[in-house]
């Protein structure tokens, strides 16, 4: 036992979560090892490390918002089961869904609060038990017997959709296309039906996609410049490999060159490192009060979101999020603007090394910089690690 | 059990293990309130307070989980305080005086706090769900396994695992110049 190093229990030792046996054979060990007592130190220390994290309060006003969160209406999105088994009956059931799906899916980019209100509101003049059991009159029955038109299913449609109480889809953004996808006006069979619904759901799902594209429009970026390095390899790390779609060498970490109309770029920092790096980076100045923050952003809808909250000037620059992501840094009010360094993968993370330079004033009025840089996508855990 | 009482014994308690399992407030908030809220609807039907509690565990933990794949899964962006990855040196702190009490730590108690909740998020889920319960929820490895309903074994072999890795995270702002 005496050679056989006792890592391995160390672990449960500490918790005193070891039998007698195996205790008494540690204890053993451990007087005669200085390795282990070493070990079982360090490892006590991490325990205690993580034990001795400070207790913090209830922030102030947590039970408050408890409560209003308790009290706030059950949202029933979707009809239930059992209201859905009558829909079936009448061959629609999946064209509802179709349609509710679409308008959740929609929501956020077209209906903006008021519409999100105006549901809440009418929950509220209806209250909860009245959305779970509510539902004013019956579903009508249908006779499958027959073939419905179009016209007729249509009806039973809005019918229904008027007894649940499902909202109508919020107005389009200007300049949207208004075409709707509709059924033929013809009698069908269940299962033409069903095909007709599925190929609606693609035509919805298409014209999101073009609806987001108008919300959030490309701004036009320079040719690549060519990828630099910048970090060394096994300097923290190995960097993060691009991928084969990408023109950077294997094992490299490319920054961009951006040539678009964003305004306020500023390279210094990275300059600083790699005199010929043109990193796809945007800085600047942004308005409102916040904290120094971070963001890592894997898709288009966050990127336009983070643009839009940060005050930042123009539109969200157009990536490419199937191989690209952005990494955000905002620096706290008054602190002079950051600058990310370099992005490396170190194992399962990815370490964003950034500094804050507090000589670079942010413009006037504005709360505190930001320095976004886009680099090859990863599903890695980001670590944000300061520097002087 | 009546509601008040239950919040007062463990609302608290709920957020410092929704804290250190999100490491940041804002989303702490918002765990230990779903978790709470589904204690609150469940109250009246637990026997007692230690079932209750291990309920209580149970479903800060999955409730935490979820939100993980979920925004694994939609790739959701948000800013988070920089505060919970990095240690802010420029924070105009001062350096620990040289009478400082504990000169081998070197750092102030807030930036060892930083640091270890840094490492922390670092871990895989389930080690630090394992690592929250025992460390800050103070769980004993059996009410461990019980909440998370995997084998003690289990709960023995994550923990180490999640120790060692802990250590070495942490090996060399715990011990410098080793």
């Amino acid at each position: 036992m005496n050679m056989e190093h006792i890592r391995d229990i160390l672990s449960p030792y500490i918790d005193g979560a070891l039998g007698d046996d195996e205790r008494s054979r540690a204890d053993k060990h451990l007087s005669s090892c200085a390795e282990c007592r070493r070990a079982l130190e360090d490892l006590r220390a991490v325990s205690k490390a993580v034990s001795a994290l400070p207790k913090e309060p209830l922030p102030p006003g947590f039970l408050a918002r408890l409560k209003e969160r308790r009290e706030a209406p059950v949202r029933a999105w979707l009809p239930a089961p059992a209201r859905l088994a009558a829909f079936a009956a009448a061959g629609v059931v999946v064209a509802i869904v179709v349609r509710q799906e679409t308008r959740l899916r929609r929501e956020p980019f077209f209906a903006g609060e008021a519409s999100v209100q105006t549901q809440e509101a009418r929950e509220d003049a209806r209250g909860p038990a009245a959305m779970e059991a509510g539902i004013q009159g019956k579903p009508q029955a249908k006779d499958l017997s027959r073939d419905y038109s179009n016209e007729e299913l249509q009806r039973h449609l809005d019918d229904e959709r008027k007894r649940l109480g499902i909202q109508e889809i919020a107005p389009k953004s200007a300049g949207a296309s208004t075409e709707q996808p509709t059924l033929p006006d013809r009698p069908m069979s269940k299962d033409e039906a069903m095909e007709h619904v599925r190929s609606m759901g693609e035509q919805f799902a298409r014209m999101n996609r073009q609806r987001r594209a108008m919300d959030a429009p490309p701004v036009a970026l320079g040719a690549a410049a060519a990828p630099k390095m910048l970090s060394k390899p096994g300097d923290g790390g190995s960097p993060v490999d691009a991928g084969p779609a990408s023109a950077a060498p294997a094992g490299s970490l490319s920054f961009m060159k951006s040539g678009g109309p964003v305004r306020g770029m500023a390279y210094e920092s990275l300059e600083l490192e790699e005199p010929e790096a043109s990193p796809r980076s945007f800085s600047g100045s942004y308005r409102g009060t916040a904290p120094a923050q971070a963001a890592v952003i894997r898709g288009k809808n966050g990127l336009a979101d983070l643009w839009k909250r940060a005050g930042m000037r123009g539109s969200a620059p157009a990536l490419d999020f199937d191989r690209e992501m952005a990494i955000a840094v905002f620096s706290a009010k008054d602190e002079g603007r950051p600058a990310i360094l370099s992005v490396v993968a170190d194992g399962s993370r990815l370490v964003v090394r950034y500094r804050v330079d507090a000589a670079a004033k942010v413009d006037a009025g504005a709360a505190g910089g930001y320095h976004v840089v886009v680099v090859p996508g990863s599903d890695l855990t980001p670590s944000f690690e300061r520097t002087r | 059990m009546d509601e008040e009482a239950f919040l007062k014994a463990n609302a608290e308690r709920v957020y410092n293990l929704a804290l250190r399992l999100t490491g940041n407030r804002a989303d702490a908030e918002d765990l230990a309130q779903e978790a709470l809220l589904k204690a609150l609807k469940a109250l009246p039907g637990f026997r007692g307070d230690s079932q209750a509690s291990t309920w209580l565990h149970r479903i800060t933990v999955n409730a935490w989980k979820n939100r993980v794949r979920a925004e694994k899964r939609r790739r959701i962006w948000k800013l988070l305080p920089l505060s919970v990855f990095s240690r802010d040196e420029d924070g105009g702190e001062a350096e620990p005086p040289a009478e400082d009490p504990a000169p081998d730590a070197g750092l102030a108690a807030e930036e060892t706090a930083r640091e270890v909740q840094k490492a922390l998020s670092l871990l895989e889920e389930e080690s630090r769900a394992v690592v929250v319960l025992r460390e800050i929820g103070g769980l004993s490895y059996q009410e461990i396994a019980r909440t998370l309903e995997i084998p003690e074994g289990t709960v023995k072999s994550r923990l180490a695992r999640a120790r060692d890795a802990l250590k070495e995270k942490l090996s060399a702002f715990m011990r410098p110049g080793r």
